[in-house]
């Protein structure tokens, strides 16, 4: 277990961290677009009405934790879609 | 050979409590609770765009990080992980540790009592519930606390130098500039320093805390709109509130500290010397725990939900600076023997 943990790397031990684990392809994704789009790019996270207020409020301190310094907003969604995407700048979403 | 026994005791209780907490603290990266919403979203912010005003525009309508909230602590994450050239949780838990080590530390030197008195103290204080959760380990109360105890430290120094409360006002302002809590231990702590009449002193901590500390932060966030603390508004005045806050307590914690609350009592009742010499000590956590009682009146959130998700990280602050006088007070009916072995337990002037 011990050989597993420290393998990992940084990456994968922190989203089988137990504050990320939970939501792992969320997290994943979010680290994931962390990496990829420019620090100066703001994010949309879009949650549908069928994801319970719980659960979207989890999301969307995950996706600002994972995504800092840029600023997640948060917007309603279709069903129980659960998205991210960029933001470009200059764009009303801002 | 009694005293040899008994270190070797508080040296296991001691050492058994720092690993303990330090594998607790690094079994897994930081991630959890507050860390993640608040103090860890903010140093990454802080990390990744080196603008300390990143701290608000990561939550701008304050809905969930608490932008007022100091920002000692995220600096600090985040000069640690520039240090390191990364982010990473896992090596940033390692930051828990050596808070420990030093507030163990501290707690040694200001427990004035035979060796396995000042060792039992240290463990008591590595010991505590908060050190022994693993959801607390990215939380700010670690570096609070240190910051405390180092300016008790030298606040309760029989020996002060012209240094001194220059050195005490700078850890204050640091306090200050890491929790509220920090700031309410600064308005103490100057209160009693004039209550005894070292007015210079208090005018110099007072003053630096006030000037680095509080003073700083508080133009800065106004500079930015963020006004003051979201859970707490005078407008939400309510004279009933710190007696539901003292009823919610009853009801989440006091099963479990009364056993503590009694020991304690008992212990200080019957060390007649301990208790006038750690008169301001005792004066002190008084006041802070009445002080923040008296800020429950102005909550804007239900002071039950309040309570039960604040109290045990409240606590420590008073109850880890009261350790010291605990240790002091269970050694005071051996102290002729310690006398004798010239061990210093001499009582505090």
């Amino acid at each position: 277990m011990a050989k597993r943990f420290w393998g990992a790397g940084p990456r994968g031990r922190l989203l089988n961290a137990p504050g990320l684990g939970r939501d792992l392809a969320f997290s994943a994704n979010a680290l994931r677009a962390a990496e990829v789009w420019p620090s100066g790019v703001d994010a949309r996270l879009a949650v549908g009405p069928l994801v319970p207020p719980d659960v979207r409020e989890r999301l969307r301190r995950k996706a600002a934790y994972l995504l800092a310094p840029r600023r997640v907003v948060l917007v309603a969604g279709d069903g129980a879609e659960i998205s991210l995407a960029p933001i470009p700048a200059g764009s009303p979403g801002r | 050979m009694t005293r040899r026994i008994l270190v070797a005791g508080a040296l296991l209780l001691l050492t058994a409590g720092f690993v303990s907490a330090t594998c607790l603290a690094l079994r897994q990266p930081l991630s959890l609770g507050d860390y993640l919403a608040i103090w860890g979203l903010k140093a990454r912010a802080l990390y990744g765009s080196g603008d300390l005003a990143a701290l608000f525009r990561v939550d701008p309508a304050g809905e969930f990080s608490h932008p007022e909230y100091a920002p000692l602590w995220p600096i600090l994450l985040a000069g640690a992980a520039s240090l390191l050239g990364r982010y990473d949780e896992l090596l940033l838990a390692l930051l828990r540790p050596a808070l420990l080590a030093l507030a163990a530390a501290l707690t040694f030197a200001r427990t004035r009592a035979p060796l396995p008195a000042r060792l039992l103290a240290a463990a008591a204080l590595v010991l505590l519930p908060y050190f022994q959760t693993a959801a607390y380990a990215g939380y700010a109360e670690a570096l609070l606390l240190v910051l405390v105890l180092a300016a008790l430290l030298l606040l309760e120094c029989a020996h002060p130098t012209p240094f001194t409360p220059w050195a005490a006002g700078l850890l204050l302002a640091l306090a200050a500039l890491t929790k509220q809590e920090g700031t309410v231990v600064l308005v103490v702590a100057t209160a009693l320093l004039l209550r005894v009449g070292r007015r210079r002193d208090a005018a110099v901590a007072g003053g630096l805390g006030l000037l680095l500390g509080v003073a700083p932060w508080a133009l800065y966030r106004s500079a930015h709109g963020i006004s003051s603390l979201a859970d707490f508004a005078p407008g939400a005045f309510g004279l009933g509130k710190p007696f539901r806050a003292v009823a919610a307590f009853g009801e989440v914690a006091l099963l479990s500290a009364l056993p503590w609350l009694a020991g304690a009592a008992i212990v200080l009742a019957l060390a007649p010397s301990t208790r006038r010499a750690r008169r301001p000590l005792l004066a002190g956590a008084a006041a802070y725990v009445a002080l923040l009682l008296a800020t429950f009146a102005f909550a804007r959130v239900d002071v039950r939900w309040l309570v039960t998700w604040t109290w045990d990280r409240l606590a420590l602050l008073p109850v880890a600076a009261l350790l010291p006088a605990l240790a002091e007070a269970a050694a005071e009916p051996f102290r002729e023997d310690a006398v004798n072995e010239g061990s210093g337990a001499a009582a505090r002037p």
